[in-house]
């Protein structure tokens, strides 16, 4: 079955996003996995409409920015693409695994999407990290890594066969030990922020529908 | 009317100082923001500093209400 990823990358947050997802995709390589990577020119909604109507992925991982009811896609001209929209497009989604690494998208698109089967892991909340300016790339940021990793871990999980939520219990475990690793040095400036924002991204984690949904191969 | 409270705005900006220069916050779609761009939305309390205002609050009652301690020794 395959696996249809978005990928992104035209301002500084799509820019870790999609560091973060070229880490999954040569995961999905090595394991020789049927995927589908979505990016520019192809990032539009109507293709990436075409690629879930023909190719019935099973496992659907966006990657953007997001409000309750949309995920975007590229910017066009400015203007960022809905790729899925609530009341426009969302069915398409219905019955699949969906892990969105989007802001808010699981207040409202999330459970619409559910409704009648799926499963859709998502964020309530704004998804944040902190990033530190003096590494230009992010390979080098291991600020970033401290908040992207337990996002690309709940990926990999799903990507390994588990259930969605254990993907999501391994993506909260990864984000406490990057709590405590950061408690341990609770003197340096801004380690309480990175907590705090840590714990924004755990808090506002949700996994909607069919907890126990999986992905196979 | 103000959007956060004197005693809340005073906390939120003390706890910006300790955040080091070259750290920047990515807040999805809303951007990415330096120490100084956050004290500036937090004065102006427009929906940048409301909402990093809030994100403070919430991670201060979870701390108080002993929620932080209790998921990490889950």
């Amino acid at each position: 079955m395959t696996i249809l990823i978005t990928n992104p990358n035209y301002d500084d947050t799509t820019g870790y996003l999609y560091y973060y997802t070229k880490k999954l995709l040569k995961f999905i390589e090595l394991k020789g996995i049927k995927h589908i990577e979505v990016k520019r020119p192809k990032l539009r909604r109507g293709e990436v409409e075409n690629y879930i109507i023909k190719n019935k992925p099973s496992l659907i991982l966006l990657n953007g920015h997001g409000d309750d009811k949309t995920v975007y896609g590229d910017r066009i001209n400015g203007v960022e693409e809905p790729i899925i929209e609530e009341g426009k497009n969302h069915l398409l989604l219905q019955g699949k695994l969906v892990y969105a690494r989007s802001c808010w998208a699981a207040r409202s698109l999330g459970k619409k999407c559910t409704y009648d089967g799926g499963c859709f892991i998502g964020y309530d909340v704004p998804f944040q990290f902190w990033v530190d300016e003096r590494m230009s790339i992010p390979p080098k940021d291991k600020t970033a890594e401290l908040f992207l990793e337990p996002s690309n871990l709940l990926a990999k999980t799903l990507i390994k066969g588990n259930s969605a939520i254990e993907a999501v219990r391994k993506s909260r475990e990864k984000s406490k030990e990057n709590i405590m690793s950061l408690l341990k040095k609770k003197k340096e400036p801004g380690t309480m922020s990175k907590i705090m924002v840590l714990w924004n991204n755990m808090q506002g984690q949700k996994i909607l529908g069919d907890i126990n949904m999986r992905y196979s191969s | 009317m103000s959007k956060i409270s004197k005693e809340l705005k005073e906390l939120v900006l003390w706890k910006i100082d300790e955040i080091p220069p070259h750290h920047k916050l990515s807040i999805g779609s809303k951007g990415v923001f330096t120490k100084e761009d956050l004290r500036d939305h937090v004065e102006r309390e427009d929906e940048i500093g409301v909402m990093y205002a809030e994100m403070q609050l919430n991670f201060l009652r979870a701390l108080a209400k002993g929620d932080v301690s209790k998921i990490l020794a889950q």
